[in-house]
């Protein structure tokens, strides 16, 4: 479970950071949500995550709460499930009025504002 | 209650500038009454940190390490001070001279909720919270980066965004391995738990990732190559801001995460950051020569003194971190002053490209005295701002033996008036070079209100205190040094293990 979980994490990031690297900015966009996710499943991973065991105290015994799975995880990435959807929603206006306005969805030729040393 | 007012107050206010999103004039009004409001108690918060040295409130009454902390110790105070002051003098020049269109988009609200990310992450005590407040900073200056949507904002728009982004993720990753590895996310909760495993080599990855995030945000060396492609393209009102205030932004979190959590690393991770922030000091200062648009000099500018803020946290000694401390104080005001100098040439004579101004001098002597001093506030000249921080810098470099960062940071600093003597040559001494090929490129001058220069002489004015202050100002950054190099005092004070106990009762197993 656990290696099919770091292969599946280490997958994401690969194709993220491909897509990034890509020349169009809408891969652009593709890779960074991939990228986000990601991190993510990282973060959910990263806290204790057992199977069937929901963190729910019963009777205040705890004696076994190092066997339960961490609920603070799950909501850490909901925090950041919600941001990453907010600013890739706002890449998407970004690239459209971008793609609008320049004309073009080639990254390599957004060359106009680079310093010209 | 005590500390949210900080973030509360831009927020409420942000909220109240939405009701009235197609009134022009109370929007400007509401926004200057909130961030005099927000000064007003950061002076009190201020105030209240000398008395008491570290102020601590636990949001919804969980005590730490198990809520979110909210942290004011010396170092957050005066970089709240900082944010406010900036941000009251841009918002008197935004009055002045951005045009109806950025402020028919939001731009006030969007102003106020930057202010209050801004605040969130100078107080913030919680390594995810502190994650939070950075995307809170994010939107914000994206928004206000792109909402004019001209081709070369939009092309830097997305070399920001995608940078941006990329940090964010990695910080979130980090933050989250860091929690799988310690269970806590309470800063100085973390630095207690890190100080025990501080061999370990996971730690160490951690760091560094953590650093990588930072560094981006901060434009260091191999990564600031989004700074100067964008931030010369926002209005002066936006640019001022974002030159002045978000590059500390990473800087801050460098020192409150990598040298309160994260201390002592490796000695070879140290030696790598000295070499890597001199490579930014000098990089930042040739890319700054050689330009000719006054708003991407004072960009390439902003990049080498990251460096010499940089270099103050890498050689580790109380003295080099007052003197980072101090360096991003004093940067703040001086570089925002020069940005809306830079604004004002704009609108009076027409462009930023410094070639095409000249003679300002003789048409205007005001703008050309504020220019000067700042200018020597930035190269650090004595009695300035500049000199203090110059010094101290110098100060730790000699006794620390590092003897190529001091001849760097001498020469860079000659090279900093270098591009500073450019500007002025350029701008304001030399007489305009052709009238005739001016005209025919459409250059048209405009009447400037004298209430123009208030914003710049504020931000002046704050660099001149400094200056004069430099005592005060060099005693205090030395006190807010030791709170982050001797740790105890601010764990002693977040988590108070009385509350500690209470709280955790009832995970007790009966």
């Amino acid at each position: 479970m656990e290696l099919l979980f770091a292969l599946m994490i280490g997958v994401l990031f690969s194709l993220g950071l491909y897509m990034m690297l890509r020349r169009s900015i809408v891969k652009l966009i593709i890779g960074i949500s991939l990228i986000g996710n990601a991190g993510n499943l990282l973060v959910f991973f990263a806290g204790n995550m057992v199977r069937g065991k929901p963190p729910i105290l019963k009777d205040n015994l705890v004696s076994d709460i190092y066997s339960l799975s961490d609920p603070l995880t799950q909501s850490l990435i909901l925090t950041a499930i919600v941001i990453s959807f907010g600013v890739t929603s706002f890449g998407a206006v970004l690239i459209n009025k971008a793609y609008d306005v320049l004309n073009t969805d080639d990254v390599d030729t957004l060359t106009e504002t680079d310093s010209s040393c | 209650m005590l500390i949210t007012p900080l973030i509360c107050i831009p927020l409420l206010g942000a909220a109240v500038t939405l009701i009235f999103y197609k009134e022009k004039n109370i929007q400007q009004w509401i926004s200057s009454i909130t961030i005099a409001v927000h000064l007003f108690y950061a002076f009190a918060i201020f105030n209240m940190v000398q008395v008491q040295n570290i102020l601590v409130e636990y949001l919804g009454g969980w005590a730490a390490p198990v809520g979110i902390t909210l942290v004011v110790d010396k170092l957050s105070a005066l970089m709240v001070i900082m944010t406010s002051i900036v941000m009251l003098a841009v918002n008197i020049y935004s009055r002045l001279a951005t045009d109806a269109k950025l402020e028919s988009q939001g731009y006030f609200p969007v102003v106020l909720a930057l202010l209050a990310g801004l605040s969130g992450t100078f107080v913030t005590g919680d390594l995810f919270n502190l994650y939070v407040w950075f995307e809170v900073i994010l939107m914000s200056s994206f928004v206000l980066l792109s909402v004019k949507g001209s081709r070369e904002q939009l092309e830097g728009g997305i070399k920001y965004v995608a940078l941006n982004l990329f940090s964010s993720v990695i910080f979130l990753c980090a933050a989250g391995l860091i929690y799988g590895l310690f269970g806590t996310l309470n800063l100085a909760d973390l630095s207690v738990k890190v100080a025990e495993n501080i061999e370990d080599p996971r730690v160490h990855t951690f760091a560094l990732m953590l650093w990588i995030a930072f560094a981006i945000k901060a434009a260091i060396f191999p990564f600031y190559s989004w700074l100067p492609s964008s931030y010369h393209t926002p209005p002066i009102a936006v640019g001022a801001i974002f030159a002045g205030l978000l590059t500390k932004v990473g800087i801050y979190s460098m020192i409150r995460v990598f040298l309160f959590v994260f201390n002592p690393l490796p000695d070879w991770i140290y030696t790598l950051l000295i070499v890597i922030s001199l490579i930014t000091m000098v990089s930042g200062v040739l890319g700054a020569y050689v330009q000719t648009d006054f708003r991407r000099i004072l960009a390439f500018s902003s990049v080498s003194q990251v460096g010499f803020m940089m270099l103050g946290i890498s050689l580790r000694t109380d003295w080099a971190l007052a003197a980072t401390i101090l360096f991003i104080f004093h940067h703040a005001f001086v570089k925002s002053g020069l940005f809306i100098t830079a604004g004002i040439c704009e609108y009076a004579y027409g462009t930023f490209d410094i070639r095409k101004l000249g003679g300002v001098l003789e048409k205007d002597v005001f703008i050309s005295i504020i220019f000067f001093m700042l200018g020597l506030c930035l190269v650090g000249v004595p009695f300035s701002s500049g000199f203090l921080v110059k010094i101290l810098l110098i100060k730790a470099a000699i006794e620390t033996s590092s003897w190529v960062s001091t001849g760097v940071i001498i020469m860079v600093s000659f090279m900093t008036l270098l591009y500073t003597v450019k500007i002025w040559t350029e701008v304001f001494w030399n007489a305009l070079p052709d009238e005739e090929e001016l005209k025919a490129e459409k250059i048209k001058e405009r009447e400037m209100s004298s209430m123009m220069y208030i914003p710049a002489a504020i931000l002046l004015l704050a660099g001149i205190i400094i200056g004069l202050n430099s005592n005060y100002f060099a005693e205090y950054g030395r006190e807010a040094a030791k709170n982050i190099y001797y740790k105890s005092d601010y764990i002693n004070s977040v988590l108070d293990t009385s509350k500690y106990k209470k709280d955790y009762n009832f995970l007790e197993a009966k």
